[in-house]
């Protein structure tokens, strides 16, 4: 038998790797993101579109390579620099999602629009960054502060995205006690929050930080988190004073239940999210958006 | 038995081995698969970037190419880079001039030309909005198609809406810019050539109409044809009513791929000016539409040169029949598109701001409330407004335009003498019939938005002190 098994001839194995090197020309922008996303933190930035990455149930449009450069720096200096500064870079590197894809437009469904989405603490998506107005770029508008309690309407930021995204990762490495979904078990509207008549200020009296956090348990602790961290102290007194004493109530006690969770669980709190996010949002100004040799 | 078992064992077990290795597959290509689309893609990289002047492409939006087509020309650069340009002005960017952004040839199932990063030119025809989800249909990704035999062109097909794009090198010596400009020129004289009757060896066979739909802030390049043929069975007659969408040419006009109408298959027409009629020019065939609407009032030229501008009344206190005049020359500016107006201005103003006309075949010489310059956080406009003959400005600014509906020869002692009358239109309720041609003429900063047409009134026109303006006239000296 043992004359069978060499018998049949063996092949040499091609030189050549099937593996073979992009036809892509490397730009300015692509060796800065190797150096400040791939090599840190294991980060494959994606800023030029492909449909492989992109939803196929929305048509979109490719992002404004200006924009992407920008939008690499905000990230990078506000999102992933306050989570280094909180929790150290190797908790950053170990649970930031390691695809971060830039899309141009907005996801646009028949009504509303989708900005971000993320996929299981693997991939976060953010959409319509073409529509950011890179001469006149504040915090505000990045973090939806400007458009929020003050006149009653609801305008999300990429940056307070960023957090929620990454609050959700949180929860799905480790779980958020059971007792949150309880503070307002019944008013929870999953996919009907937006159609079902709530207003911004229906959602603050009842609770809720958003219209969105209505969704779900999950989205209502990313709303605390994002907004808590990303939108001010000032902005955050305001949402409470206009919930009323019942809705502040309630808001704070999700509030304190989150504390509890991020204590027990990754040592850290909201307040030292706040506080961390607000010393980098300080040199926003000083962020140039445009050079990518400074 | 099991002596004869272990025999056939012995037997067939080799047998089987042997078997295995008598049919030896052989490769049928020399390279790996990897390898091959890598040759593939260095191979449609070269031929992207190889033409030296560039692509001229026929762009389709929206699914079966319900947009009609738009001349573009797309120059692919080594540095990864594309510019790519319009026949007309399209997100912002004016007609011809291009806008740079990254492009790649992607390995997917077959090569795909990828425009992966945000050209304001292209995503004009691609980029969704909330009032439109999937915008205009247009792609920015591509099948590269080298299986068609197209001569040097390159056929493309979308990869999300399905259009396929001819790509055509541009020959050497052909500016495409040019071909861009005369594509435009051509477009804008046929703009009045809506209705056709449809002739087949001579023979009228039914009409044909240019639709006037707009989409995307661009006209629709559709053609609806009508036409009844005998049907083969006799006494009766097969009716067609169709729609196809066609893209314009220096000198007419063609189809993406031959469509049949009027019994043959057709691409490719040719305007005949001084017949009205466009001819097919494809072999074999003998096909003409023939412009059933009547020839447009005014032509280009006819603005350009030295003008006397003459206007009733003038100042706060208007008398309508005290005539006042200004010298004003008007030179072309984008040809068959645009006027710039000189004299209009204190001469000190005229090298900082300039102040443009439209050319429109139906009303000749446009004059539009526009902005034309800035000072610090000031917009410095040209305020075109109505006046209800009391106090208010009824309309002003941007919603209002001076156009000119007819030629008028005068003889005697008119003032305006023999020329060309205008009408104040209200670009939104249409043209004031009841009331006279007010112009108010006071050249004005405000800061935007505003809501009325006085702003901070800075006197820069040579007028300043009559912003009013009364049943206005261009006289040719």
């Amino acid at each position: 038998m043992a004359i069978f098994l060499g018998s049949c001839s063996e092949e040499d194995l091609s030189p050549e790797s099937v593996i073979v090197d992009s036809n892509t020309p490397l730009n300015e922008f692509d060796e800065w993101l190797m150096e400040n996303y791939t090599k840190p933190y294991n980060i494959d930035f994606i800023y030029r579109a492909d449909d492989r990455e992109y939803s196929m149930d929305h048509t979109l449009a490719p992002p404004n390579y200006a924009h992407s450069i920008a939008v690499a720096k905000i990230l990078r200096h506000l999102w992933l620099g306050t989570l280094d500064d909180v929790k150290g870079m190797n908790f950053t590197k170990a649970y930031i999602p390691k695809t971060i894809v830039l899309v141009g437009s907005g996801m646009f469904n028949s009504t509303t629009v989708t900005v971000g989405e993320a996929e299981g603490g693997m991939k976060i998506t953010f959409a319509r960054i073409n529509d950011l107005n890179l001469a006149n770029l504040t915090l505000g508008a990045l973090t939806g502060a400007s458009t929020y309690v003050g006149n009653g309407t609801e305008s999300t930021g990429m940056i307070k995205t960023a957090f929620h995204e990454f609050a959700h990762i949180m929860t799905q490495t480790k779980p958020l006690p059971e007792e949150f979904s309880l503070i307002t078990p019944n008013a929870y509207l999953g996919d009907d929050w937006n159609t079902v008549g709530t207003t911004p200020l229906a959602a603050w009296t009842a609770g809720f930080p958003t219209k969105y956090s209505r969704h779900s348990p999950g989205e209502d602790f990313a709303e605390i988190v994002a907004i808590y961290t990303t939108r001010g102290s000032t902005n955050w007194d305001d949402l409470l004073a206009a919930a009323g004493a019942e809705g502040a109530g309630i808001i704070d006690t999700k509030v304190a239940m989150i504390n509890k969770y991020l204590k027990n669980s990754w040592g850290t709190s909201l307040d030292d999210m706040r506080e961390a996010f607000e010393v980098r949002a300080a040199d926003l100004d000083d962020l140039d958006l445009e050079n990518l040799n400074d | 038995m099991k002596r004869i078992t272990i025999k056939l064992i012995g037997i067939v077990v080799p047998l089987m081995m042997m078997t295995a290795c008598l049919f030896e597959e052989e490769n049928i290509f020399d390279k790996s698969a990897a390898l091959r689309m890598n040759e593939e893609i260095k191979a449609d990289i070269a031929l992207l970037t190889g033409a030296e002047n560039g692509w001229l492409v026929d762009y389709y939006a929206e699914k079966n190419y319900a947009m009609g087509g738009y001349a573009m020309h797309w120059k692919f650069l080594p540095d990864g880079t594309v510019d790519i340009a319009c026949e007309v002005a399209v997100n912002g960017v004016p007609a011809r001039q291009p806008d740079n952004s990254f492009w790649d040839v992607k390995a997917e199932q077959a090569p795909v030309l990828s425009f992966d990063t945000y050209n304001r030119v292209l995503q004009h025809f691609c980029e969704p909005s909330q009032s439109d989800i999937d915008g205009l249909a247009g792609d920015y990704e591509f099948i590269i198609r080298r299986n068609v035999d197209m001569g040097d062109a390159l056929v493309i097909t979308g990869k999300r809406n399905g259009n396929k794009l001819i790509m055509r090198p541009v020959k050497a010596g052909e500016d495409p810019m040019d071909y861009l400009a005369k594509v435009k020129d051509f477009a804008s004289s046929v703009i009045t050539a809506r209705n056709f009757d449809f002739y087949v060896n001579g023979q009228p066979i039914g009409t044909t109409l240019f639709t006037n739909g707009v989409k995307g802030g661009l006209s629709v390049r559709a053609i609806d044809v009508q036409t009844t043929l005998p049907s083969g069975t006799e006494g009766q007659e097969a009716v067609q009513d169709t729609t196809v969408y066609f893209a314009f040419t220096p000198d007419g006009f063609r189809f993406n791929e031959p469509v049949r109408l009027g019994g043959s298959w057709v691409q490719h027409f040719v305007w005949n000016s001084e017949a009205r009629k466009y001819v097919c020019t494809d072999e074999g065939v003998n096909m003409e539409w023939v412009c059933t609407d009547a020839p447009p009032q005014f032509n280009y030229q006819a603005f350009i040169g030295d003008f006397t501008l003459s206007y009733g009344g003038g100042g706060l206190a208007t008398d309508e029949t005290v005539f006042q005049e200004l010298d004003v020359s008007i030179e072309a500016d984008v040809q068959g598109e645009s006027y710039r107006i000189r004299g209009l201005l204190l001469p000190e103003f005229e090298e900082e701001y300039a102040i443009y006309a439209r050319y429109d075949p139906i009303f000749g010489l446009i004059l539009d409330a526009q902005q034309i310059g800035q000072v610090d956080d000031k917009e410095v406009w040209l305020a075109v407004a109505i006046w209800n003959g009391t106090a208010t400005y009824v309309r002003n600014l941007d919603y209002a335009s001076l156009k000119s509906t007819d030629f008028v020869e005068v003889e005697g002692a008119d003032p305006h003498g023999s020329g060309y009358r205008f009408k104040l239109t209200d670009n939104v309720n249409g043209t004031y019939p009841s009331q006279p041609s007010y112009f108010a003429y006071g050249i004005s900063f405000r800061t935007y938005p505003a809501a009325t047409a006085n702003g901070d009134r800075y006197d820069i026109g040579a007028c300043s002190d009559k912003y009013r303006c009364y049943n206005m006239s261009l006289v040719k000296k």
